[in-house]
């Protein structure tokens, strides 16, 4: 006879025996598959080269995980091993989890950050401008911290003509970030005459100022219509609440610095901006005091005659110029006729004559021309350059033309 | 509220933002002599405020407390 188990009896004896022989182990490997329901229960693979196996982690183990299990993440994970008896299949139950290359807290800061990056809520664009001189300011961080003490100092000997309103909130702890979170939103709903917030704590370890790496808070500062200035730590401190507020301080005293001018620096710019409207006022009135000079010393103001005399002036140079242009015109003419002279005096006979030509005439006076106006014997004057020959014709002959 | 109280609802910074106009304007130099004389007047009167508002000034710090699910102001006190 054989004995048979039912299905039932195995599943349950198979469960019992994986429970008792793994109640607890780390298990090392790569998460895929990875689904969280609204439950609140996420249900993965956990998987090496070789194998995988089916984990779930509830919600009740979920709550405390800091960063979200995502695909492709490789980590340890603490778990029982089980045996889902509906189905029959291997399952483990995980009780904490962590990342296996970084610590879980750096882990969770990256994957929030990656996160509102990529919705834009670090955008320089989103960056509201900050009031150059707010006159009611709030501030979000714990009454018992230094941060506050440090806050109130700053802005009372830099600006003390502001009115503060502090939301007191816990800056560490699990209740923080929903205390930060809900303060600034009723910080903006009951207060919206507040022209700027400071958000923020003093120095402590990276879990002490865990509360700012919160994605409620995050969400809370990206969406204050108030213009936001976190302070968080120290300097080196950066955590997500510096990168989505509209300005990021090193510190809560240099928030303060940051949100508030220097009175002294101010008093001085209205001493300098006073001194100024005296020295402008006392030049208008000195160069209008130059333009009535200048006026009053006006020739014609001096005496009218001026205008009279201006003109008579003119008439005396002119008068003046006239023998002058007088004269040149004569000059003028001289030169003329001394040139016509010049040109009549190259047509004289006598410049003729002067080359050695003659001119001879008749006893009449007629002059001789041609040979055959003369006879033999015919007694001819001969008119040289100088004086003149009286003499006979002793022959005469015509040759050629 | 009293008068200086209403006095400072006037923005510290608007104030600031006229009087530099102020001396802009009297800098400028084109303003005839009484109105430039209008200009400095009023100027040199906002400096004056603007410089007691800032001497006399004290900071007002409240904090801000939940009573009975109602938000109230009360003056703050420090704890040493």
């Amino acid at each position: 006879m054989r004995t048979a188990l039912t299905v039932s009896q195995l599943a349950a004896a198979v469960h019992d025996i994986l429970e008792g022989a793994f109640p607890d182990v780390w298990v090392e490997g790569e998460i895929s598959n990875c689904k969280t329901y609204p439950s609140g229960h996420t249900y993965l693979t956990l998987k090496d080269e070789a194998s995988q196996l089916r984990a779930v982690l509830f919600k009740g183990a979920a709550w405390n995980l800091r960063f979200r299990l995502e695909d492709g993440l490789k980590v340890l994970a603490r778990a029982r091993v089980s045996c889902y008896p509906p189905r029959g299949d291997l399952q483990l139950i995980l009780s904490a989890v962590e990342p296996k290359e970084k610590g879980s807290l750096q882990l969770a800061f990256e994957q929030l950050k990656a996160k509102l990056e990529a919705e834009g809520l670090f955008e320089a664009s989103r960056k509201r401008p900050l009031p150059r001189i707010p006159q009611r300011l709030g501030v979000v961080t714990s009454l018992q911290g230094a941060a506050l003490r440090d806050i109130l100092s700053v802005l009372g000997r830099r600006w003390p003509a502001l009115e503060i309103l502090i939301a007191p909130v816990s800056v560490q702890g699990e209740a923080a970030k929903d205390e930060i979170a809900s303060a600034i939103e009723r910080l903006n709903r009951q207060f919206p005459e507040l022209e700027l917030l400071l958000v923020g704590r003093g120095g402590g370890s990276l879990e002490d100022l865990w509360a700012f790496n919160e994605e409620v808070v995050a969400r809370a500062i990206a969406a204050s219509r108030i213009p936001v200035i976190s302070c968080v730590g120290h300097e080196t401190d950066t955590t997500i609440s510096d990168f989505v507020a509209d300005m990021r301080a090193p510190t809560p005293s240099a928030a303060a610095e940051l949100a508030v001018p220097d009175r002294d620096a101010v008093l001085e710019q209205i001493e300098s901006s006073a001194a100024g409207m005296e020295a402008s006022l006392r030049h208008a009135i000195e160069r209008l005091g130059q333009r009535l000079e200048a006026l009053r010393r006006h020739p014609f103001l001096q005496s009218p005659y001026r205008l009279y005399e201006e003109r008579m002036r003119r008439v005396d140079e002119l008068y003046g110029r006239l023998p002058e242009a007088m004269r040149r015109r004569l000059l003028h003419a001289d030169k003329d006729l001394a040139l016509q002279a010049q040109r009549l005096d190259a047509f004289s006979p006598l410049k003729v004559l002067g080359r050695g030509y003659a001119i001879a005439r008749k006893a009449d006076g007629s002059i001789v021309r041609s040979s055959r106006q003369v006879r033999r014997g015919e007694a001819l004057s001969l008119r040289l350059a100088e004086g003149q020959i009286l003499c006979e014709v002793s022959d005469e002959q015509v040759r050629g033309g | 509220m009293n008068k200086s109280g209403a006095a400072k609802k006037d923005s510290f910074e608007a104030s600031l933002q006229k009087l530099e106009e102020l001396v802009r304007e009297l800098e400028g130099g084109e303003k005839g002599l009484e109105e430039s004389l209008e200009i400095f007047e009023q100027g040199i009167t906002l400096a004056k405020t603007l410089a007691q508002q800032l001497q006399e000034a004290k900071q007002k710090v409240e904090v801000l407390t939940q009573q009975n699910g109602k938000s109230a102001k009360t003056p703050f006190t420090e704890r040493r």
